[in-house]
């Protein structure tokens, strides 16, 4: 029983000498080794590791990974003399742990250093792009050379002062100063307006013409119809002459006196005074 | 005697001590081992690694075992959850005490607001957890980014009402690329437009735009509502039109007809004696004719000269200045010989009165 006791703390204390002897690096980090503050050994790659217990030699661990950064709102120049408000954000990470280490130290030393690197080299960036570049409905936007401009200068300094390495530079904000923003929105309301009014004006245009063909339409049906029905008509009156003509031409002169009498019949009504000489036919009789 | 009972009970606790402190210990050690029994859940996959070192790139669901700490690690990642961000530049937004609300310029220089709802999910544990410190910051970085890319080259008009689906594709597009190519392990699954306006300002001249285009189509919908009553009342008007003129037609066709079978029936009577169906016909004719029309009979001599007027029948019309007219009583009939001068003038011609 007492020899697994002692077994025991055995192995206890030879986990404490492993431990004070050996460090691991993770697959997220990169360390320095230093020997009484000097770094001695950069430790790229993760896994287990040996080095002298604390006072001696320090391990100074850095996050390896892609971080983000924000830059503030600085308001710029553009080549043709027009202001931009932008906001930039970085994506970078460290490159060279050693350089890293000795330039700049810990995170948020590394952002102070890379917004006063960051505002310069975009301010000198943006200075060479016109606004309608960034913004325009003709033209391509280049918004993304921008970035990927400012992305290079950006890195040729980091990297060379700082050990660090800048994967992407992107635009996070593009404003307009807030006095020209007003004439902006004053602009965006003329233009409503004028849109505005221009669909009213092509909705009245265009229910005029709707309305203007639908008269004339419906006028063109109507005289089609009248010429048809006038065709009818003397159609009608053809036949009727036809019909005449074929039964009257049998005997003309009978026709005639048939004829005037049926005309005298129609045309002797009430008003009509009839003047007639005892020699006419009708009343030769009463003459004794 | 108390003393030796109590060396005893020390001897007891002493002797069974050992066992106690070897229990505890091989409970401990039995512990620490059993820490290393891990589960992973249906929905995740897990990450191994041995002194920082990645082992084991997935570990699928279930229960499994290693090493316990300080060696083995594990991450366990939900790669099935899709997860959902808003990204975007509208006044509600994160950052409303800043100096400049935040807004999109579109490619003809109107300033929009907008909000997007992202989803994605963990596409490739290693990457997500190994790749970035703060994925999801860098996410919002990105998709910031991009959707002012994609503002930027798109008119307010496309961006605020047509091209509302386009935007969200290239934004989806343009965004996965950029995630891609720095290795975060991340995929998005879907952007949705949650709010696109205009600023607060010019919201009203927008709405009246809106409804301006709303007019427009009523407008022309009235006018094809005009269209739709004229031409149909149009069409049945010249329906009846044409079937007048067919009726008329038909009318005059039939009466030509009649008639002239009419006059054909008399004529085949007439063939046979002619003067006297003439003479009957005259007569008919005469019948029928002076019971509604005043005669007037004029009476000559040898000579010709008219020596007496004679009224047949019927009434003449009152003629004020032949008062002598007034006087005469009106009858039907019998006739009553009138003298010359009585006849009103208007019905006897000059030239009648005076040769013959």
């Amino acid at each position: 029983m007492r020899r697994m006791l002692y077994v025991l703390c055995g192995v206890i204390f030879l986990v404490l000498v492993v431990g004070l002897f050996s460090f691991t690096v993770d697959a997220t980090e990169c360390a320095v080794v230093t020997q009484w503050g000097r770094p001695v050994r950069t430790i790229e790659d993760p896994g287990l590791n040996l080095k002298w217990p604390s006072p001696v030699q320090e391990v100074n661990r850095f996050d390896r990974r892609l971080q983000l950064f924000e830059s503030r709102l600085v308001e710029f120049l553009t080549k043709d003399k027009k202001n931009v408000v932008v906001k930039f954000f970085v994506a970078w990470r460290i490159e060279e742990p050693k350089h890293f280490f000795l330039s700049v130290g810990n995170v948020s030393t590394a952002e102070q250093k890379l917004d006063d690197i960051l505002i310069s080299k975009s301010g000198a960036a943006v200075g060479d792009y016109e606004f309608d570049d960034l913004i325009s409905t003709e033209k391509e936007v280049r918004i993304r050379d921008l970035e990927e401009r400012i992305q290079v200068d950006l890195q040729a300094q980091t990297l060379r002062d700082y050990g660090i390495r800048i994967d992407t530079v992107g635009i996070s904000r593009l404003a307009l100063p807030e006095s020209n923003a007003y004439s902006v929105y004053n602009r965006m309301k003329a233009e409503r307006k004028a849109i505005a009014n221009k669909y009213r004006a092509e909705g009245e245009e265009k229910a005029a013409g709707i309305r203007a063909h639908a008269d004339r339409e419906k006028s063109d049906l109507i005289s089609e119809g009248y010429h048809k029905a006038q065709v009818i008509l003397g159609e009608g009156e053809a036949e009727a002459a036809r019909i005449y003509t074929e039964a009257f031409q049998r005997d003309p002169e009978f026709y005639q006196f048939w004829r005037t009498l049926e005309t005298y019949d129609k045309i002797l009504d009430e008003k009509s005074i009839l003047v007639l000489s005892e020699d006419s036919e009708l009343f030769k009789y009463l003459r004794k | 005697m108390v003393l030796g009972e109590f060396a005893d009970e020390k001897r007891l606790v002493f002797r069974n001590l050992d066992r106690i402190v070897g229990g505890v210990l091989v409970a401990l050690v039995a512990l620490y081992v059993a820490s290393g029994v891990y589960v992973v859940q249906a929905n995740e996959e897990a990450l191994l690694r041995r002194f920082g070192v990645l082992q084991r790139e997935t570990v699928k669901p279930g229960i499994h075992y290693r090493a316990p700490w300080p060696v083995d690690r594990v991450d366990r990642v939900k790669i099935k959850e899709v997860k959902r961000i808003e990204v975007g530049f509208s006044p509600g937004g994160v950052s409303a005490r800043s100096v400049i609300l935040p807004y999109c310029i579109t490619s003809d220089r109107n300033i929009i607001h907008n909000r997007f709802v992202i989803q994605y999910r963990i596409s490739d544990p290693a990457k997500y957890v190994f790749n970035c410190v703060d994925p999801e910051r860098l996410l919002r970085g990105f998709a910031g980014a991009t959707i002012i890319k994609v503002v930027a080259a798109r008119t307010v008009d496309t961006v605020l009402t047509t091209g509302k689906r386009e935007v969200e594709l290239n934004i989806l597009g343009e965004l996965q690329s950029l995630l891609d190519r720095q290795d975060t392990g991340i995929s998005i699954s879907s952007v949705e437009t949650k709010l696109v306006e205009p600023p607060g300002t010019v919201s009203e001249a927008f709405r009246d735009v809106i409804n301006a285009r709303e007019e427009r189509s009523t407008m022309i919908h009235e006018a094809n509502n005009y269209r739709n009553k004229v031409i149909p009342e149009a069409k049945a008007k010249v329906t009846r039109i044409v079937e007048q003129a067919e009726a008329a037609r038909f009318q005059r066709a039939s009466a030509a007809k009649g008639e002239s079978s009419r006059f054909l029936g008399i004529h085949e009577k007439q063939v046979r004696a002619p003067e006297v169906i003439k003479q009957h016909m005259f007569l008919a004719m005469v019948e029928r004719v002076l019971p509604r029309v005043k005669v007037l009979v004029l009476a000559t001599d040898a000579r010709g000269k008219l020596i007496k007027v004679q009224l047949v029948r019927g009434a003449l019309p009152t003629v004020p200045q032949l008062p002598s007219a007034s006087e005469t009583p009106r009858r039907e009939c019998p006739a009553r010989t009138l003298e010359p001068a009585e006849i009103p003038m208007p019905f006897i011609q000059r030239d009648l009165l005076s040769d013959r």
